[in-house]
């Protein structure tokens, strides 16, 4: 069976000739979870939007399950932004609704059942809930897919310990063991844990993709230990 | 998926444009209405002033339906394709091409909707302005029909010659340039996304600009019919004679002009969209 996911030659270039990626090569396998890790800046989330189709690519390509972002790629991608990006307005049960129309993957109870266990009223109005409760529910939606590879954009920036155990809690239980999931971030000490491998990226290029333990064995060190050595400042 | 994004896309726009034909409706009966009232005829002028007011009001109504729903078709297309709600618009699995389509479909019809609606209005305002006077005055039913006996004269004279063909061609207008105006809209939106850090503005831009060189082009293509009328001693005549034939060539020119601008756009949009899609 083909990589999940293969980035061969990936470049972007923003306006004004700033290099965020820069001929990034790298594939994918199934059934792990990545964290993909570097310093503000360093191209992750253009890496990421790219895997969405969000962007297109200077040069080189993107391939998910052998084809390029489109449809298709979408359809068994289940993808988590850095941001709140439903619309206000919208019920709970209304975005429900909305991801059982869209994704075949999508288990609207398995979502019915998260909400209920967080007090989240169905018939609330995200305009209504904190931020923090906007996250969450974001959070269900995107882990209540039955995906084959779920991309996470910074899932625990800005959250509390508390809120961050739970995110991790239902990262680790619900996705689909067969999938592979990739968690961006820079807060590796409260992941590292849950992860089988790391991409580092700086400045818009590969910088090392081993597993953990290649990492613990080889280094001697833990991931956080080591990504603050390659990063320092 | 089509028919599930235009299920999506209408749930979450519907409420806001009937909300404002709604306003606009009770305002028609209220200007309507006021004509039952004995303010007219009152010495004190704040009274005849009042009505005056509702009748404005009426006439606002109008303007705030249309282009209240313009924009507001403009804002929610901008936001779920281009801002936060754009990274669930463009991770669901359907082609850029069937986004594309869902929204001009949505903002076509809505612009239709309008249109109907603010005839509608005044029909239903026409209606109980008869209806006030014809309570006030006996004698003012009569004259009424007196005047739509008149017209029918007029319906048969040469004068009306070329006016059902003068209907297909306006009928034809409105439908193409119900859909080139979403597609003037969805255009800009798209194109103003080049303007880095000042979208907004660059859609704004875009707009004023596309609708300014369509009018320009529409009225150049115009020019030779206008001077035709003029130096034609047939068209001089025009009040003897049928204004239709002239009318409806006007109203095709314009067709033609929306139709290509409108295709125009559409690829340009596509293309955009498929492209140079570029979320911030």
């Amino acid at each position: 069976m083909s990589e999940l996911v293969e980035i061969r030659n990936l470049t972007k270039i923003y306006e004004k000739k700033k290099v965020a990626l820069d001929h990034l090569n790298l594939t994918i396998g199934r059934g792990k979870i990545i964290g993909l890790l570097g310093p503000n800046g360093s191209g992750k989330t253009t890496m990421i939007k790219l895997l969405n189709g969000l962007l297109v690519a200077s040069e080189g390509e993107v391939l998910i399950n052998g084809k390029a972002p489109g449809p298709e790629s979408k359809s068994i991608v289940s993808y988590l932004p850095e941001r709140t990006y439903f619309q206000n307005s919208m019920k709970v049960k209304e975005l429900i609704a909305y991801f059982s129309d869209f994704y075949q993957d999508f288990r609207p109870e398995r979502a019915k059942q998260m909400l209920a266990g967080l007090n989240i009223s169905e018939d609330a109005r995200l305009k209504t809930l904190s931020k923090g409760t906007r996250e969450k529910v974001q959070l269900i939606m995107v882990m209540s897919r039955n995906a084959q590879l779920y991309i996470l954009d910074e899932p625990i920036a800005g959250v509390d310990p508390a809120a961050r155990d739970y995110i991790l809690k239902t990262i680790i239980t619900n996705y689909n063991e067969n999938a592979t999931v990739i968690i961006s971030t820079h807060l590796i000490s409260d992941i590292e844990r849950v992860l089988d491998e790391v991409i580092f990226i700086r400045d818009g290029r590969l910088i090392l993709q081993e597993t953990v333990e290649e990492i613990r064995e080889k280094k001697g060190k833990s991931v956080d230990a080591y990504f603050r050595e390659v990063f320092a400042c | 998926m089509l028919g599930k994004l235009l299920k999506h896309e209408w749930k979450s726009i519907w409420k806001i444009p009937v909300l404002l034909i709604g306003i606009l409706m009770i305002t028609a009966v209220i200007a309507g209405l006021t004509f039952a009232l004995p303010i007219w005829e009152s010495d004190w002028i704040g009274l005849p002033l009042s009505g005056l007011m509702l009748l404005l009001l009426f006439y606002f109504a109008m303007i705030a339906a249309s282009v209240g729903i313009t924009v507001y078709m403009a804002v929610r297309c901008y936001k779920s394709m281009f801002t936060d709600e754009g990274y669930l618009t463009h991770t669901l699995p359907v082609s850029s091409r069937q986004i594309l389509n869902c929204k001009v479909i949505t903002m076509s019809v809505w612009t239709l909707i309008t249109g109907i609606a603010i005839i509608i209005s005044l029909v239903v305002f026409g209606g109980v302005t008869f209806l006030a006077l014809s309570t006030k005055s006996s004698r003012f039913a009569m004259d009424v029909m007196e005047v739509l006996w008149e017209i029918r004269n007029i319906w048969e004279s040469p004068m009306m010659k070329g006016f059902g063909a003068c209907c297909v061609s306006l009928v034809c207008l409105t439908l193409v340039s119900s859909a080139s105006s979403a597609l003037i809209l969805i255009g800009a939106i798209t194109l103003g996304q080049k303007v880095r850090g000042h979208r907004i503005l660059g859609a704004v831009g875009a707009y004023f600009g596309i609708t300014t060189i369509v009018q320009i082009i529409a009225i150049v293509l115009s020019i030779p019919l206008m001077v035709k009328m003029v130096m034609d001693s047939a068209y001089l005549s025009i009040f003897e004679t049928s204004p239709f034939s002239f009318y409806t060539s006007i109203y095709w020119i314009m067709t033609a002009v929306y139709l290509v601008v409108g295709v125009g756009l559409y690829f340009m949009s596509d293309y955009m969209l498929r492209r140079q899609l570029e979320l911030e």
